[in-house]
């Protein structure tokens, strides 16, 4: 399930961004708002990158998941 | 229970499972429910199938708690569409800022994300609307609330536009 939990942009290409998540699942989605670069987290749903999420919130939020 | 109280509750229903719909991802991510589960969810509020209390109370816990404790200080039904409407537009980021229950260990991020929020619609895209909450846009899905215009007021909890407000 990846919409609840932040994954990391590896790629960029043009408004496309491919997102890594644990278990070496790789999803594709959509830029339409915001800037965003290789390395950020970020949360994805429907296809579509909604917001970032901080570095340092990555590890409490995948915490408040398990 | 009267045929008018019937029907009131069936709009509370559907209103309450449009609300706390967006907030089912985590609920599964965080294993309080099955993939079957969350895909039965997401059909009924797609199609707009009522989904009994007693599951709705089950899944959603949480928000149920928190409408009670609502009720409790205004008097209102929580079987009520307008006590579902009041809940999420004027209490639950309260609880969000409070950090109540399972919200005291939610990252920031998170917790923004839970917040709902009224937005104007910029944009109408084919795959969704871009909205302005604050000075910051977000694109949300069209699927819980279709047919919103560009200048349309919308409330927004998580990715998801849930309705059109006056």
């Amino acid at each position: 399930m990846c919409l609840a939990i932040p994954g990391q942009i590896t790629k960029i290409k043009t408004c496309q961004a491919t997102v890594k998540y644990p278990q070496n699942d790789i999803k594709q989605a959509k830029i339409i708002t915001g800037s965003y670069k290789t390395g950020d987290y970020v949360i994805v749903q429907a296809g579509l990158v909604i917001e970032k999420v901080p570095k340092k919130q990555v590890e409490m939020w995948n915490k408040f998941i398990q | 229970m009267s045929f008018y109280h019937y029907i009131m509750s069936q709009q509370a229903q559907l209103l309450f499972l449009k609300y706390a719909f967006p907030c089912a991802g985590i609920t599964l991510a965080r294993g309080h429910i099955c993939q079957k589960e969350y895909d039965k969810l997401e059909r009924a509020v797609k199609k707009n199938q009522l989904i009994d209390w007693q599951t709705l109370q089950k899944i959603f816990a949480p928000a149920f708690r928190r409408i009670k404790k609502m009720s409790c200080l205004t008097g209102q039904n929580i079987f009520d569409a307008q006590t579902i409407r009041d809940y999420y537009l004027k209490y639950h980021n309260k609880f969000i800022d409070e950090n109540e229950g399972s919200y005291k260990y939610a990252p920031p991020a998170l917790k923004q994300l839970c917040r709902v929020e009224r937005a104007k619609i910029i944009d109408v895209q084919s795959d969704c609307y871009i909205v302005k909450i604050g000075q910051k846009l977000r694109p949300v899905s069209k699927m819980i609330c279709l047919n919103a215009k560009v200048g349309d007021w919308v409330s927004v909890h998580y990715g998801y536009a849930v309705e059109k407000l006056k």
